[in-house]
């Protein structure tokens, strides 16, 4: 499995280093420009539409590593290595998950080294003082973002992964697995609906705070999907 | 070696073997190729090779001694018999080729020993 | 000895019967030739005992195992399109194999891409179709697998490739290993075969060893693929 995560780093490095390197550039940029109070020219448009660019590219390019793997011929590579399909997947998912933790601690880094400089020059930008309430509280809405992504990726993974197994003899796979998509976010929808919003609502009156209903509903989401998707990679591919 | 792969392999490639083995190529109690190495000279499968042993160790032109290797037969009687078979298969596929010719016993014989005689003149 | 088991082997598309109720086995040892014109279910059997499609009925059991990560352990599939990662480079591939494969061996393997006329350092989307099939057969081959399933190994191969190619699957047969070899080019191949399975219409038309079709039916296994095909 981490051989699996190896390559599939090996494969992008280049790619995440240059995103590294366009965001801090773009940082730079702009935080200089704000300082000394000049007006943003086409070179921070520039920037900024690359670091967009970047983030959507690796967004696609996270959707697009099980999509390879069944419809394109690098299936048979993959597909036939000694790993189960829930191995595969994991292994998957468990780098598509470093690679978020790793972009959100490099922007909090670049952030961090922002809001330094700030203080340094007095700049009368009120920071708030970094208590672990707040560092929980920003924790939290990360962990948010992340389930809801990694759920989103998993919708999407199913969706692919039903086109190639219980719809392959049918054609234009890739029109099914939007089929499959558009399904799954209704019932997904809806399971939300009912068991989260009302819980919430129970409990808090709020949609401000997450309950711990709502954290069991993203990883029990997040499992039955993993497990969906896995048990179809497994022993229900047709390549 | 070429094959004619219209014949068994294995027939082939034992009728070279006996044929070395009357030509003087291969002596008496000569030790054979191992099956790998006769295998990859010939670039046949192993298997192949394999039939031709056991063949030609049930035909006793062959003997195997356990860990050891085939060897050549050491029996002057033997080589002697698959001289004649050959010698026999040979004369067969000629004297039916003469029938098929219209050539009877007796002129295929005139037309045998004036070949021996004469180097072919081909007019018979 | 048994290595592949195939019980009432069924594959059916929309309205398509691809391969119908086949029933066989391999041995060990041997090298098969699973024959066939295009479109006959030879590639779809290949992929059915690699794992990559499933049957519509029946089973496939391998060195004891049904289809799953045991038996992907023990076979080197060789797919007639090119399936390497297109970002890799030949020596990229190599270590790939290595770290997945425990039955790779690296040596043997590097020492075949330089006879093969390859270089470590090529890109993969580089490669000619005559390097690649020559790559994939290295890489296919220098596992020391069970079973070696190999789909038209000799497609858009030049002849002294072939050769080269052959002889490399040769070197490879070993008492505990199979190899199963799928091809509508006969002619090359039919003398390194032990024994011919040929397909038709998802059926077995005809099934045995090959010396002995040469002895009995008095023709080669070419000779004999047309008979069956052209009564069709």
């Amino acid at each position: 499995m981490l051989n699996f995560i190896k390559y599939e780093w090996l494969r992008r490095w280049k790619f995440f280093l240059a995103g590294i390197l366009v965001f801090v550039l773009a940082d730079l940029d702009l935080f200089s420009r704000i300082i000394s109070q000049e007006s943003p020219n086409y070179i921070s448009v520039i920037l900024i539409a690359l670091v967009f660019t970047l983030s959507a590219a690796l967004v696609v390019d996270h959707l697009g590593r099980l999509y390879r793997t069944l419809f394109s011929d690098e299936g048979f590579t993959e597909l036939t290595l000694p790993l189960s399909g829930y191995q595969l997947l994991g292994a998957k998912l468990l780098a598509i998950f470093l690679e978020c933790v790793a972009v959100m601690t490099i922007v909090g880094i670049v952030a961090y080294f922002d809001a330094i400089y700030v203080d340094m020059i007095a700049l009368n930008w009120q920071l708030p003082s970094l208590t672990w309430e707040i560092g929980l509280e920003v924790l939290k809405g990360l962990g948010f973002i992340l389930g809801g992504y990694i759920i989103f990726v998993l919708m999407v993974y199913l969706s692919l992964a039903l086109a190639k197994s219980i719809f392959a003899t049918f054609k234009h796979g890739i029109l099914i697995a939007f089929g499959c998509f558009i399904v799954l976010a209704k019932v997904v929808d809806y399971l939300g609906d009912i068991l989260s919003v009302s819980a919430r609502y129970y409990l808090h009156g709020s949609v401000a705070f997450m309950t711990t209903t709502d954290w069991l509903i993203i990883i029990v989401l997040i499992g039955l999907l993993f497990i969906s998707t896995g048990f179809l990679l497994n022993r229900k591919m047709n390549l | 070696m070429d094959f004619d792969i219209k014949i068994p392999i294995y027939l082939q490639i034992m009728d070279r073997i006996k044929k070395d083995i009357i030509s003087g190529r291969l002596q008496r109690g000569d030790k054979m190729p191992s099956v790998r190495a006769l295998a990859s000279e010939l670039q046949v499968n192993v298997n192949t090779i394999q039939r031709v042993y056991q063949e030609l160790e049930r035909e006793e032109v062959v003997f195997t001694l356990r860990g050891i290797g085939s060897f050549i037969t050491e029996d002057e009687e033997i080589v002697q018999r698959i001289k004649q078979e050959m010698a026999y298969e040979i004369l067969e596929s000629f004297v039916q080729g003469m029938r098929e010719l219209g050539y009877d016993s007796e002129t295929t014989l005139v037309a045998l020993k004036k070949h021996m005689e004469v180097k072919p003149e081909w007019n018979y | 000895m048994e290595l592949l088991k195939v019980n009432g082997l069924t594959k059916k598309y929309l309205t398509k019967t691809v391969l119908d109720n086949l029933d066989f086995s391999l041995e060990e040892g041997k090298i098969y030739g699973l024959l066939g014109p295009n479109a006959s279910g030879k590639t779809t059997l290949m992929k059915l005992i690699a794992g990559v499609t499933q049957p519509t009925a029946g089973d496939i059991v391998v060195n004891g195992h049904h289809i799953g990560v045991m038996t992907k352990q023990v076979v080197s599939f060789l797919p007639t399109t090119n399936h390497l990662p297109k970002w890799m480079t030949i020596g990229r591939c190599l270590s790939y194999y290595q770290d997945f494969y425990r039955d790779f061996d690296l040596k043997h393997a590097t020492e075949r891409v330089e006879l093969m006329g390859l270089n470590v350092s090529q890109k993969i989307t580089s490669l000619s179709s005559g390097m690649l099939g020559r790559l994939k057969v290295v890489l296919a081959m220098s596992r020391q697998a069970r079973l070696y399933l190999l789909d038209e190994p000799l497609n858009g191969l030049d002849s002294i490739s072939r050769e080269k190619v052959l002889q490399m699957i040769l070197e490879s047969v070993r008492e505990e290993s199979t190899i199963l070899i799928s091809t509508h080019i006969i002619r090359e191949i039919e003398s390194i075969l032990d024994k011919v399975i040929l397909l038709k219409n998802g059926q077995i038309a005809l099934a045995g060893d090959a010396e002995d079709l040469r002895l009995t039916r008095k023709m080669s296994i070419e000779e004999l693929y047309k008979e069956v095909y052209e009564n069709a």
